[in-house]
């Protein structure tokens, strides 16, 4: 590890990404008198005044509604909604605009899949096959299905090190499952996933499969057609971007043979009582008006992380996940939760018996802001035998001053309950 | 960076040694036997579960009040306390301090918590939470779970 560390150190000009937090308003602030420290970008990362300048000059000189008006603010936010759809499919490299559906986020993509792709194939006879390591987003959706059609939900299993067990997992494909539904990163624990592995045994079982790229897009370079994932799940505000503004991507053909999710508007190329003609992909997916705001912000983000680098920034955030994982090892009492060798941007971990909500309330007093509980992965926890954990996570805009802090900040937590 | 003075003194108030004592060794810690009352809380939120057991005598006085469960040092802290502060009180009584406590936490700061009956000043020790509004349901969940215990209510939660 530690020559890895300073090999990245060297290629990656600390400074000069450290220096982008200045493009990120809320981070200049004061919380309970210190300077923000932000360590939940895993939640929900901060935006940069590209992204909120973007929003606010949509809202004020182009806000109509897309894809119907005649007049020219109708085709000015037309524009801006397909621009920013023709970006996300150029940032993941789908093949076309018809594989990039605009939804409200990860969960409400999953949701899509899970009724609209899965349910009118499930019956008693049929499997979901997910991990252990899920939110519980790509968990939910697929027990409702399950119960509604007499499917079975099966679990691959994980390991100590909180990775899923790839072996394992491919040994329960079989014919009977309809989608396998695994995470690219883990929330909870920072863990990647072994996608392609997965994906080459299930499709030569002939079955799809969803990944939830939530935790993933922001942090790695993302390209679907290397990946050959059948699905893409990601939100718009884990990567810079706004919330209510989120993405699926589907293989053409697969979306071209699923039935319509909701009905509304736009989604329609003509309705009579006697019957509906569906509108073409992407549309057919996007029922009523969009959030074309969100779809400007997310735009505008895309260009941010584009112009930065991904590759800087997977190099930027690992030399930060290093420094921070080494300096919490230095800590009397810490046990890291997530040891997986192929890790971005968390850290989860415990102190002694310090219930993780005292963890937090404590840093939150110093002005450092983490995550804590069980960060809707319960049975994560579960595995662990724990409650919950604190969790830090990492963005763009992280340097090592606010690891410092960060671990300067746990040692008041010790000093507490000494 | 450093924290001024009146900010330590708030976290200082949260975690005062008397609260950090009980969720290090919290008094009647367990699940008795017997037990004539049962309740259940949760916050769904954060996943503190706290389970309150009592045994009432014939004079409708609490004479055995446990608790068992997982939680942060302030869920834990109060749960202790209030076993600790309600033994060998009237059931009655215990229902209204439990309600005018939780009322009390929610309430302003400068608000005194008083009852002609039960006079506990280590149970102030919890007013610290009153700066932490987003930690106050953890000092209330063991008292709110009290509560439905009374009413005969297995089952309560933070978020109702």
């Amino acid at each position: 590890m530690n020559t890895a560390y300073s090999e990245k150190k060297q290629m990656v000009d600390m400074n000069q990404l450290g220096l982008l937090r200045k493009d990120f308003p809320t981070l200049s602030q004061e919380i309970n008198e210190c300077p923000l420290v932000y360590l939940d970008s895993a939640a929900s990362s901060q935006m940069p005044k590209q992204v909120i300048d973007e929003i606010a000059r949509y809202q004020s000189q182009d806000h109509s509604n897309v894809h119907r008006g005649i007049h020219t603010l109708s085709h000015r936010a037309t524009d801006v909604y397909e621009t920013s759809r023709q970006k996300i499919c150029e940032f993941i490299n789908a093949k076309n605009i018809n594989e990039i559906i605009f939804t409200s986020g990860t969960t409400d993509s999953i949701n899509l899949v899970a009724n609209s792709y899965c349910k009118p194939k499930l019956d008693s006879s049929k499997k979901i096959l997910i991990s252990h390591l899920e939110h519980h987003s790509n968990i939910v959706p697929w027990q409702l299905i399950c119960e509604q059609t007499g499917a079975s939900l099966i679990v691959a299993p994980i390991d100590d090190s909180g990775q899923i067990i790839t072996e394992q997992l491919i040994s329960m494909i079989d014919s009977n499952v309809v989608l396998v539904a695994i995470s690219h990163v883990s929330n909870a624990l920072g863990s990647v996933t072994s996608l392609s592995k997965i994906i080459d045994a299930a499709h030569q079982h002939e079955v799809p499969v969803l990944v939830d790229g939530a935790q993933a897009i922001s942090h790695m370079e993302v390209d679907i057609q290397a990946l050959n994932a059948d699905f893409y799940a990601f939100s718009g505000h884990k990567m810079l971007g706004p919330t209510g503004i989120g993405v699926l991507f589907g293989k053409e053909h697969l979306l071209e043979d699923m039935p319509p999710y909701q009905g509304g508007g736009d989604m329609i190329l003509e309705v009579r009582f006697t019957g509906t003609v569906f509108n073409d992909l992407p549309y057919k997916f996007e029922a009523g008006t969009p959030n074309i705001s969100g779809a400007a912000g997310l735009g505008a983000a895309i260009d941010y992380l584009n112009q930065v680098g991904m590759k800087n920034i997977e190099a930027h955030e690992d030399v930060l996940l290093h420094k921070m994982m080494m300096d919490l090892q230095e800590i009397d009492g810490i046990e890291l939760i997530g040891k997986a060798e192929h890790k971005v941007a968390v850290q989860s971990f415990t102190i002694k018996d310090i219930h993780s909500h005292d963890i937090g309330t404590i840093l939150d007093h110093q002005g450092i802001a983490i995550r804590t509980g069980h960060h809707c992965a319960m049975p994560v926890m579960e595995f662990f035998g724990l409650s919950g954990t604190a969790r830090a996570s990492l963005s763009i805009y992280n340097n090592e001053e606010d690891i410092d802090r960060f671990t300067q900040g746990l040692d008041k937590v010790i000093e507490i309950f000494a | 960076m450093n924290n001024s003075n009146s900010e330590n003194k708030s976290l200082e108030e949260l975690y005062r040694q008397l609260i950090i004592h009980h969720a290090k060794k919290p008094l009647n810690f367990g699940k008795p036997k017997n037990y004539s009352l049962f309740a259940e809380g949760i916050n769904p939120l954060c996943g503190d579960k706290i389970r309150i057991y009592l045994n009432i005598n014939e004079a409708d006085t609490i004479e055995e009040l446990t608790f068992e469960g997982t939680g942060c040092a302030i869920s834990i802290a109060s749960a202790s306390l209030m076993t600790a502060t309600l033994a060998n009180v009237k059931k009655y009584q215990a229902n209204e301090y439990a309600t005018g406590l939780i009322s009390n936490l929610n309430g302003p700061k400068s608000e005194i918590m008083e009852h002609t009956i039960i006079n506990s000043q280590e149970i102030n020790a919890l007013k610290g939470v009153k700066d932490f509004p987003s930690r106050i349901k953890c000092a209330t969940l063991g008292w709110q779970t009290l509560i439905a215990a009374f009413n005969n209510n297995k089952i309560t939660t933070t978020e109702k």
